[in-house]
């Protein structure tokens, strides 16, 4: 394989006159990682998916396969039928939806605050996030239980939107002012000497130019809320309440006894993530470096 | 408000939902240690070191503080090296790096309960599991994988390491576009080799963004729970479970909230100490 793309006209124009042997041989290189690189990627993804179109009777056929003999939607119309998945992945998609709103709102308010205004304790405040954004929820794990039940709010998507929002809102603060920074103030100033308040000059003016910030963030929030398993094992476990996560540690094993429910409710579980990290990875690594380098 | 104080409208109500339940909390947890509250309880009292004691003591210690040592460090050593050559790699200027990035970073975006649950399948003790098919290949007899302490370790160590790789991928890569073009080009005019070029050019700066990998990936293995509780359970026995997994099963499994929390604390520590180093690199850049 690597053979033929190196014959590629583009291939040998780069080399021209001056490319030696070694060079060549380091391309071959490069490309025979990629196959490897890929394969391993790939590989453990590609037989879920594929599993998921398998007849269940293949499925469970010895040997195994690897590519279906015949692609069969019937185990995703089974998971949405006979499963609570769909229950699952509308608690998941409305606790994402307003950890999401709540996240970026806060955040990115916050965000313009430290990046505009000079004020004592500004960079004490912005360090202690930086630590905060460190401490992860396992060691939290006990007292989030204890504060819940406190609250009454044990069993409840709000608790959980609550915690995300808190634990998100961070590393929003540090991506978001890192962009703001790079918008010029002097955008600020012309809509103030205009009569506009700071909320407005935010609201009409730095938010509407926050996209490319706002998708790494956002996609950031948007990944861990969906993904999060060890806050909601622990606050929000009873069935009508699980997410994604929970249902299908807790859950599926009762829901049927037989695993090729799983390819498909993987999938389904999946999907949304990588909708999204096709739109997203364009501003991914720019907007992770900042927030991990500043 | 007067106009002094105006960033406080923007600024407090971030600043205090993040306090309110992530700093609180992790104050509140330290106190509960001290104490000897059982989720099975109403009642609990001071009680000052005695579940630190109790800690010190406790017959499992050495298993659990060995295997999240294995862990931490395999994971570690692992997700350095090979983000570091796969950065390398996809910073090449090869056709189709953009697509290769991509696949690369696609591990980090599955959920870390479908990557257990996945590599579970994976390594399915029946004959029909994947890894079982591929040996039988080779001739060789299905085996159990999950129940060989030693294996399972393994098999947790790469699953990890599989998920989790992305990220020191992407904060490499990002290190790499901080490195002067102008460098390379002049060592190329001066006759360096390419390997001269990544020993003498590349690696020193890259070392930095090296530092803030070490410390994200040593935190984040320490506190991980994710795999080992929805892969092994920190099975067979107790061969796999690591100390942020022993918070999850004292408090929630054996309702020993005090004694989770002792747990949580001692990591609390590890966490402040490496929070600490890492603000100090971000300093002396």
């Amino acid at each position: 394989m690597s053979a033929d793309l190196l014959s590629t006209p583009r291939a040998r124009r780069r080399s021209g006159p001056g490319m030696s042997r070694r060079t060549l041989l380091r391309s071959a290189l490069g490309y025979l990682l990629y196959v490897l690189l890929g394969l391993v990627v790939l590989l453990p993804l590609a037989w879920v998916l594929l599993g998921s179109f398998k007849n269940p009777s293949e499925i469970f056929a010895f040997p195994t396969t690897f590519w279906p003999r015949d692609f069969t939607w019937t185990n995703y119309a089974d998971v949405i039928k006979r499963t609570s998945l769909p229950i699952y992945l509308t608690n998941t998609a409305i606790v994402t939806l307003f950890t999401m709103l709540f996240t970026l709102g806060f955040g990115m308010l916050a965000a313009y605050g430290f990046s505009r205004w000079d004020f004592k304790l500004k960079n004490v405040v912005l360090v202690t996030l930086l630590i905060l954004q460190l401490m992860p929820s396992t060691v939290n794990i006990v007292p989030y239980y204890l504060t819940m039940d406190a609250l009454g709010l044990l069993n409840t998507r709000v608790a959980l939107i609550i915690i995300y929002t808190a634990t998100n809102i961070p590393f929003t603060i540090w991506i978001m002012k890192g962009y703001f920074d790079t918008l010029p103030r002097s955008l600020d100033e012309a809509a103030v000497i205009d009569g506009a308040s700071p909320f407005r000059v935010f609201r009409s003016v730095i938010a509407p130019l926050s996209l490319p910030g706002l998708s790494a963030a956002g996609f950031l929030v948007f990944l861990s809320s969906w993904s999060e398993f060890l806050v909601p094992l622990v606050i929000a476990r009873s069935r009508d309440v699980a997410v994604m996560s929970v249902g299908l540690y807790s859950f599926f094993g009762m829901d049927t006894s037989a695993y090729h429910y799983a390819f498909a409710a993987s999938v389904m579980s999946t999907a949304p993530l990588l909708v999204a990290y096709l739109f997203a990875q364009e501003y991914l690594v720019s907007g992770l470096a900042s927030g991990a380098e500043k | 408000m007067t106009k002094r104080y105006q960033y406080l409208f923007f600024v407090a109500p971030a600043v205090i939902i993040v306090l309110g339940m992530t700093a609180y909390p992790a104050i509140y947890g330290v106190y509960v240690s001290f104490t000897n509250l059982h989720l099975a309880f109403p009642e609990s009292r001071f009680v000052g070191f005695a579940n630190y004691v109790r800690l010190f003591n406790w017959p499992a210690l050495p298993e659990v503080l060995g295997n999240t040592a294995i862990f931490v460090v395999a994971v570690g050593v692992l997700q350095l090296a090979l983000g570091l050559l796969i950065a390398l790699l996809l910073d090449l200027k090869l056709r189709g790096r953009r697509l290769m990035r991509s696949i690369a970073i696609l591990p980090w975006v599955i959920p870390g309960i479908i990557v257990a649950l996945m590599f579970q399948q994976v390594f399915n003790g029946s004959r029909l599991g994947v890894m079982n098919t591929f040996i039988g290949y080779l001739g060789l007899e299905s085996r159990s994988w999950f129940s060989n302490p030693s294996v399972a370790m393994i098999i947790m160590i790469l699953v990890l390491v599989w998920r989790a790789t992305p990220l020191s991928i992407m904060l490499q890569l990002s290190g790499l576009q901080t490195v002067p073009r102008e460098l390379y080009e002049a060592a190329g005019i001066d006759g360096a080799s390419p390997l001269q070029m990544l020993r003498y050019i590349t690696l020193p700066s890259l070392k930095p963004i090296m530092l803030i990998n070490v410390i994200m990936v040593t935190s984040g293995t320490l506190n991980h729970v994710d795999i080992p509780l929805a892969l092994t359970g920190g099975g067979p026995g107790r061969a796999t479970e690591v100390l942020a997994l022993s918070i999850y099963k004292q408090g929630f499994e054996v309702l020993d909230a005090a004694y989770a929390s002792t747990i949580s604390t001692v990591i609390l520590v590890v966490n402040l100490v490496l929070t600490i180093v890492y603000l100090r690199v971000l300093r002396y850049r």
